[in-house]
């Protein structure tokens, strides 16, 4: 069972609580038995490393490091990370395996490998951009509004981390509220939780 | 002729009927004429609200996907929005289609993020034509936007498995600004279907497009291009008052541009308010009319990647004065095809000029020249047989 995990931040590179998460997530995993990738970005510190957990770490930079926005920034980066998966599963193969993309950063990558490799796809929000944004509709945020949409849209399952998030998700998105599923990372059972999640998924056939 | 036995994804953001600029009519007439020559070719393209979502043109598998329709901080999140959708439409086609080799062909970076990503999930060869750079287009690359639209195109040359272009001094052009070696580049030139263009001497009645023009004893010399400075405009109206003291003519000026009103104030410095007509944007039709009423097409340009406007005037059998730069340098041959003359050199300019509207005795000979150039070198099919060669050695390599 092969569990890979989208995020644009994982230690060194710490921009917020997202990385720590990911982090715990990934090791504990391994812990249960998982074969546990992370595809993460890195200006500097490129391509694939085991970690001393048994987490592999595939780091990528940004192809194009000029942007006016996080938003271009994000969407040429998600080549790269796409780029990263195809050899991971060209390595290991494409079988039992599961994508968890994290964020709306991740969410073009996510999309195009569940639909070309038929992998199901689990989609983790942490926090949405009307929360950060104040409820903002510039166009940035409507454009990375877009983007959590297509997410949610696209993925098997959405996870959060509140029932709050998932009420505020499906009033915002019209999500059923069968598709989310509320996981408190500060539930001593939460890590049982993810992994009896992916094995769900992992058991149905995609193909 | 070789069988091609592979499919070909040409990615496009415009394609007719939606035109925008000149990448619609190039992918449109290079997909039908690659499909005569038993291509197996689907275009994947914006919608817009006239088109259909599905159509088969000549053979050639046309989809259209719908731009990202909200607002967006700027043109570039816009197209690489819609890129998603490009994208999750090729997978389709790409997986409906596993037994053959496959290429993806994409045209300037407002597909690249598809088709790098195409490439890469699909392990299949990426061919990029660049019909202009970023560097090129906004002469340096003065903001943050211009560099990132830069990059963009570096990356997609880069994931390239070759580059395209329309002339040697692109080619030129495009090693230098990504620091490529120039094997990578293939130069195969636009193509012109001189069909376009009626016949001289048919036709010719007197409602006819001249007249909208000119008057009937006034010899008609023409200009089309954006007007911006590159495009030499200046060095054209400087010449044009020698021109007239000679022959009784009249300078007609097709496009539009921020020098619209400096030209207009200079025929009447130098003037000739009367003898000039700058008619904006014209439909097709009317201007490939236009070019065959024309006396003389002058292409005083002082940059110029290709140089459509000399390819479309020999192919309406109109002289062509055009100066020696770029592109233009590579279409036409001096006394051959045409009369070249020094950039920015009114003086000659306007000599070359006189010389035409005179009948100076070999314009017969070059204009039939210059239309079996068009006929020989730069048809459509030749652009597709070049372009076809060049997808078999691809995959022969891969």
């Amino acid at each position: 069972m092969k569990v890979i995990l989208l995020s644009w931040e994982f230690p060194p590179r710490i921009v917020g609580e997202m990385a720590i998460y990911v982090n715990s997530l990934a090791s504990n995993l391994v812990k249960k038995g998982f074969n546990v990738y992370v595809v993460t970005y890195h200006d500097s510190l490129n391509g694939l490393s085991t970690c001393e957990d048994g987490v592999k770490v595939f780091r990528v930079n940004n192809p194009v490091d000029c942007h006016t926005n996080v938003l271009t920034w994000s969407l040429t980066l998600n080549g790269n990370f796409e780029k990263a998966v195809v050899e991971i599963l060209e390595k290991e193969g494409s079988n039992q395996t599961i994508i968890d993309a994290h964020e709306w950063l991740t969410v073009s990558a996510a999309v195009s490998i569940k639909k070309t490799f038929d992998i199901p796809l689990i989609f983790t929000i942490h926090s949405i951009e009307d929360y950060r944004s104040n409820y903002a509709e510039t166009p940035l945020s409507i454009t990375i509004k877009s983007l959590e949409w297509l997410g949610i849209y696209v993925a098997d399952k959405v996870i959060v981390r509140s029932e709050n998030l998932k009420k505020d998700l499906c009033n915002l998105y019209r999500v059923p509220k069968d598709k989310i599923t509320v996981v408190d990372w500060f539930n001593p059972s939460w890590i049982d939780n993810m992994v009896s999640l992916y094995k769900e998924f992992l058991s149905k056939n995609f193909s | 002729m070789e069988t091609f036995p592979g499919k070909v994804i040409l990615l496009s953001w415009e394609f007719p009927p939606r035109i925008v600029g000149g990448i619609a009519s190039h992918v449109y007439e290079l997909s039908r004429n690659l499909s005569m020559l038993g291509v197996d070719v689907t275009v994947i393209t914006f919608s817009s609200p006239e088109t259909k979502k599905y159509e088969n043109i000549d053979g050639v598998e046309v989809f259209r996907v719908p731009p990202y329709d909200f607002p967006a901080p700027d043109f570039a999140s816009k197209i690489l929005m819609t890129n998603l959708n490009i994208k999750q439409k090729a997978i389709e086609v790409l997986k409906a289609n596993k037994d053959k080799p496959k290429i993806i062909h994409a045209h300037d970076w407002l597909v690249a993020i598809a088709a790098i990503s195409l490439k890469n999930l699909f392990k299949i060869p990426l061919v990029t034509t660049l019909h202009s750079t970023e560097y090129g287009r906004a002469n340096g690359l003065p903001s943050n936007y211009n560099k990132m639209i830069h990059q963009i195109e570096s990356w997609l040359v880069s994931e390239s498995l070759k580059v395209v272009c329309c002339s040697r001094y692109m080619s030129q052009s495009i090693c230098k600004e990504f620091g490529i070696e120039d094997s990578k580049v293939t130069v195969i030139c636009n193509g012109i279907n001189p069909q376009k263009f009626r016949k001289k001497g048919n036709n010719h009645n007197p409602g006819d497009v001249r007249s909208l023009f000119a008057d009937s004893d006034e010899k008609l010399v023409l200009f089309v291009g954006r007007l911006v400075s590159e495009k030499g405009l200046n060095v054209l109206l400087e010449a044009f008052p020698r021109v007239l003291q000679k022959v009784n003519a009249k300078l007609i000026v097709v496009g539009d541009g921020y020098l619209k009103e400096e030209i207009l104030k200079r025929a009447w410095s130098y003037g000739f308010p009367d003898k000039i007509y700058v008619t904006g944007f014209l439909d097709e039709k009317i201007l490939n009319q236009l070019y065959v009423a024309a006396d003389v097409c002058v292409v005083p340009s002082l940059y110029e990647p290709f140089g459509l406007v000399a390819l479309e005037a020999m192919a309406a059998k109109t002289p062509v004065i055009a100066s020696d730069v770029g592109g233009l340098s590579e279409i036409v041959e001096h006394g051959k095809t045409g009369i070249k003359v020094q950039p920015n050199n009114p003086t000659l300019l306007a000599d070359s000029i006189i010389d035409v509207l005179k009948g100076g005795k070999d314009i017969d000979r070059m204009v039939k020249n210059a239309y079996k150039k068009i006929v020989n070198e730069y048809s459509w099919r030749i652009v597709a047989e070049k372009t076809k060669n060049l997808y078999i050695d691809i995959l022969k390599c891969c």
